[in-house]
C-alpha cells in the first residue's frame, strides 16, 4: 500500500463530490485499489466507472504535482479480491499520469534508499539540509554553552525599543541552586552576576531590570521548592519589592497533595503558572479565588522544534495553537485559568490575550520522570523507574546536543534556544501583542 | 485483560485478530487534511509521509468498516495529535461525525480544546472518548476533568507509576461504583525516553527524533565533576521493551487492556508481539509468578527495556 499522505486519489463523482482511494500497488501505467462490494457498485457498476476521472496528487517534500485523469480504464483483479473487497487495477496510456507516477516510484524508491542504505545524518541531509552532526559541541559545560550563545545574539538597534512596548520584566528561577543564590545575595548583584555569567550583560535585555521572579520548576516535579524554601522566596522577593510567581510542573497523583498543602501556606493574590489541568481544578475548588491562575508551558502545547526552518512545513500555519480557540479557552476558563502565556519558540506566535512571552529557550519534550539519573546510573535514558530518588543530578550536569541549532538538555527536559527572537525587533515586535505585559526570561537557570 | 493493537493497514486486522487482540486502534487521515495542513499539522501522532502508517483513504476505512461488523473486534480511531490548530477543530468534529456514519465509536483524543468541543457539539454519548496518554499527566484532578467531558476510557501516559495508576482506579471506582472508568496501560513496544504528552519535536521521515540526536553528558559547570557514563547494560536476544514482567501489578490495580504499540511496525513484529503478550496471559492466568515471565516468553532473553522497572 503506498503512503496516503504521499500518494492520494480522488474520485471524480457527480455534483462535484469525490471519494478518496488507496494507491496498493504502483506501476509506471497505473495502480491498484480496492472498493467494498458496495462501494463497487456505486462508483464501477458492472464494472464501468461512474466517475468521469480522477485526481491524482503526488505530495513529496518539497513538491506537489496534482493532476485530473480523465483517460484510463478499470478492469476488476479478481486474484486479489476477498469477502470485504474487491481489487481493481487503473490503467492510463495518458503520458503526463505516467510521468506522475513515474516520479512517484523513483521518489519512493530514492527514500528506501536513504533510509535501508544511508545513516539518519545522511537522509537528513539529503532531504533537508539539516546536518544533525554539525558542530559537534565543543563547549566544555553547561554555563560557557549558554554565554556563547547569549554573547553571540547581535540585536538590532531598535530591538530595545520594540521590548520597551512591554511594561514588565520576569525572571524565571528554575532550579534550586540558583533560588539559593537569590536568597544569599543582595538583588543588585544577583541580576547583574546571572547576566554577566550568562552572557547576557551586552543585551538590552539586561537593561531591563525584573519586577517579578518566576519561582519553581515548569517541567519537573522533583524540583519544586518545600514549603519552607518557597516561603522564604515569596518573602524576599516581597522583601526586595519584585512580584513572585509560582511556576508549578505537571503533577502526577503522589505529589498532588503535598504540593497543594505547600501552595495553600503561602500568601493568598499570588500568581500561580500551572502545567496540568488538575491542580487547577483543585485550588479552585478548595480555594477558589486564593491565586490568580496563569497557564504555562506545558499546558499551552504546540510544535516545537529547532530544526523547523530545515523542514518543509508552512512557518505560519503554526502561528496558532488550540489554546487561541474558543474552546480551549473555554476549558481553561472553567478552570479558573484566565491568563497564560507563551514561549517565542522559533517562528511567529500569536499572543493575544498572552499575559507573558517567554524567551530565548523554549521546551521541546519533557519527561515526566529523570532522564539524568537513569543515564548516570544504568547508562540509558529510558528507564522510568518509579523508584528513582531524585539525586539532584541536574544540579551538576547536562546532555549537550549535536546538530545545528542543537537542543541542549537541561532538567528532565529539552530546549530549543531562540536566537532570532533575541535580535530580530521586527519579529519581537510581530510577535508582542499588546496584551503581552511582561517579557518573561528563561535562561534554564 | 485484554489485548488492543496498532494497526498500520486493514490488511493487518484479520491477522492481529488471529494473533490474539481483543481491539485495535488505528489512524485514519482523509485527503482534504493533508491538502489544507500538511504534516506540519497533522491528525494523529504519526507524522510520516513515505510509510503507510495511516489505513489510508475512506476506501479502505470502509472495508475496514466491514471487517470491524463481521469479525466483531472494535476498531479505534486515533484523533490524538497533543494540539491542533483553532481552524481544525470543527474539522476534526466533522470528521469523526463523518466516521460514526461508517461504523466507528471509539476515538483516541489528546487535545483539551477538541473534548471540549466535542462535548458542546453533543457527540457524547454515541462516541465513546478514550483519552490518550498524550493528553498530559494524569491525576485525579485531571481524571475528574476528563471525566466530566466525557471520558470513558483512559490510556495511561507511558510514565505513569504503578502506584498512581492503583491510587487512580481505587478513587475512580469508590466514586463512580457503577461506571468506572476502563483504563489502558502499555504493555510492549517503542519506549520513548520522553513524556508523549510533552514532545513538541517532530517525528518526520526526514529527521530523527530530538532524543535520537547524539549527545554527551557535560556538567553544569566547570566547578562541577565531568560525569561519567556507565556501560549500558548488554542487549541481550530481543530489543522490544516491555511491561510483561508487571502483569500481576497490572492486573491488581485494575488495569483492564494492554496496548502494544507499533503503527507503522512490521506486521510479522507485531503479531510476534501480540502473540507473547496472549502467552504471557495466559501464564499469568495459570498462575506463573511475574518475575517468570520474561524468560517465559523471551527465552532467548528479554531485551531488558522495562516500562514498569
Amino acid at each position: 500500500m503506498i503512503s496516503f499522505a504521499l500518494f492520494s486519489v480522488q474520485l471524480l463523482l457527480p455534483g462535484g463530490k469525490t471519494f478518496e482511494l488507496t494507491a496498493r500497488d504502483l506501476s509506471v501505467d497505473g495502480f491498484t485499489f480496492r472498493l467494498t462490494p458496495e462501494d463497487a457498485e456505486e462508483f464501477i457498476p458492472e464494472n464501468r466507472p461512474a466517475f468521469s476521472g480522477l485526481l491524482l496528487t503526488h505530495r513529496g517534500l518539497k513538491t506537489e504535482k496534482s493532476l485530473t485523469l480523465t483517460d484510463f480504464t478499470v478492469t476488476p483483479e479478481e486474484s486479489d479480491s476477498s469477502p470485504y473487497a474487491l481489487t481493481f487495477r487503473l490503467y492510463t496510456e495518458d503520458p503526463q499520469t505516467r510521468c506522475l507516477l513515474k516520479g512517484l516510484m523513483s521518489d519512493l524508491l530514492t527514500y528506501e534508499e536513504q533510509k535501508n542504505n544511508g545513516t539518519d545524518r545522511e537522509l537528513s541531509r539529503f532531504y533537508t539540509g539539516y546536518d544533525p552532526e554539525a558542530e559537534p559541541f565543543s563547549a566544555p559545560d553547561f554555563t560557557v554553552y549558554r554565554r556563547e550563545l547569549c554573547a553571540g545574539l547581535r540585536p538590532t538597534p531598535d530591538w530595545k525599543a520594540a521590548a520597551d512596548t512591554v511594561p514588565h520584566t520576569a525572571w524565571i528561577l528554575s532550579s534550586p541552586s540558583i533560588q539559593w543564590e537569590y536568597l544569599g545575595t543582595e538583588p543588585d548583584m544577583f541580576f547583574s552576576a546571572v547576566l554577566q555569567r550568562c552572557g547576557l550583560d551586552a543585551h538590552p535585555m539586561a537593561q531591563r531590570i525584573p519586577d517579578t521572579l518566576i519561582i519553581g520548576n515548569a517541567f519537573c516535579p522533583s524540583l519544586f521548592p518545600d514549603g519552607k524554601q518557597l516561603f522564604s522566596l515569596v518573602e524576599r522577593c516581597r522583601k526586595d519589592g519584585l512580584t513572585p510567581v509560582i511556576s508549578v510542573p505537571p503533577l502526577p497523583e503522589h505529589r498532588m497533595d503535598p504540593t497543594v498543602k505547600s501552595l495553600t501556606r503561602l500568601p493568598a493574590g499570588l500568581t500561580v503558572s500551572v502545567n496540568d489541568a488538575g491542580l487547577a481544578r483543585r485550588l479552585r475548588t478548595i480555594c477558589p479565588d486564593r491565586f490568580r491562575l496563569t497557564a504555562g508551558p506545558l499546558l499551552i502545547r504546540r510544535r516545537k522544534d529547532p530544526r523547523i526552518p530545515y523542514w518543509t512545513g508552512k512557518d505560519t500555519d503554526l502561528r496558532e495553537t488550540s489554546a487561541d480557540s474558543p474552546s480551549f479557552r473555554s476549558w481553561l476558563a472553567d478552570l479558573g485559568i484566565r491568563e497564560s502565556w507563551r514561549e517565542a519558540c522559533g517562528y511567529p506566535v500569536s499572543t493575544d490575550g498572552v499575559s507573558g512571552l517567554i524567551l530565548p529557550f523554549y521546551q521541546c519534550a519533557t519527561a515526566t520522570r529523570c532522564i539524568l539519573e537513569p543515564l548516570l546510573t544504568v547508562g540509558r535514558r529510558d528507564y522510568p523507574s518509579e523508584n528513582t530518588v531524585c539525586g539532584r543530578e541536574c544540579e551538576h550536569s547536562c546532555l549537550l546536543y549535536s546538530g545545528t541549532a542543537a537542543p541542549v538538555g537541561r532538567f528532565n527536559s529539552l530546549f530549543g534556544f531562540n536566537r532570532k527572537i533575541m535580535e530580530n525587533a521586527d519579529l519581537l515586535r510581530e510577535t508582542l501583542s499588546p496584551d503581552v505585559q511582561c517579557l518573561i526570561l528563561d535562561l534554564l537557570l | 485483560m485484554r489485548i488492543t493493537a496498532g494497526l498500520a493497514s486493514v490488511d493487518q486486522y484479520p491477522l492481529y485478530v488471529s494473533a490474539g487482540a481483543d481491539e485495535v486502534f488505528c489512524g485514519y487521515v482523509p485527503d482534504s487534511w493533508t491538502r489544507l495542513y500538511g504534516l506540519s499539522l497533522p491528525l494523529n501522532r504519526r507524522e510520516v509521509r513515505y510509510c503507510p502508517v495511516q489505513i489510508g483513504g475512506r476506501n479502505e476505512l470502509r472495508i475496514l468498516a466491514a471487517m470491524q461488523r463481521d469479525l466483531g473486534i472494535p476498531v479505534t480511531l486515533t484523533f490524538n495529535a497533543p494540539f491542533y490548530r483553532p481552524d481544525q477543530l470543527p474539522v476534526l468534529t466533522d470528521l469523526m461525525e463523518q466516521c460514526l456514519a461508517d461504523g466507528f465509536r471509539s476515538f483516541i483524543v489528546a487535545d483539551p480544546g477538541l473534548m471540549f468541543l466535542i462535548k458542546e457539539r453533543g457527540l457524547l454519548p454515541e462516541l465513546h472518548l478514550h483519552v490518550s496518554g498524550e493528553a498530559g499527566e494524569i491525576n485525579s484532578e485531571v481524571w475528574e476533568n476528563w471525566r466530566e467531558l466525557g471520558m470513558e476510557r483512559l490510556i495511561f501516559p507511558r510514565q505513569t507509576a504503578l502506584r498512581d495508576m492503583k491510587e487512580l482506579i481505587r478513587k475512580d471506582r469508590e466514586r463512580y461504583p457503577d461506571r468506572p472508568v476502563c483504563t489502558e496501560a502499555f504493555i510492549m513496544n517503542e519506549m520513548c525516553h520522553y513524556t508523549g504528552a510533552f514532545c513538541a519535536g517532530l517525528h518526520c521521515d526526514e529527521f530523527p527524533h530530538l532524543c535520537h540526536l547524539p549527545f554527551r553528558t557535560a556538567p553544569l559547570d566547570s566547578g562541577d565533576p565531568l560525569p561519567t557514563l556507565p556501560v549500558a547494560p548488554e542487549q541481550t536476544g530481543e530489543d522490544r521493551p516491555c511491561g510483561l514482567c508487571a502483569l500481576d501489578a497490572l492486573k491488581d490495580v485494575g488495569v483492564e487492556v494492554l496496548k502494544v504499540v507499533g503503527r507503522g511496525a512490521f506486521t510479522e513484529e507485531m503479531i510476534d508481539s501480540i502473540r507473547r503478550v496472549r502467552h504471557a496471559l495466559t501464564l499469568t492466568e495459570q498462575g506463573l509468578p511475574s518475575r517468570q515471565i520474561g524468560s517465559a516468553v523471551f527465552p532467548d532473553g528479554c531485551s531488558g527495556r522495562c516500562y514498569y522497572p
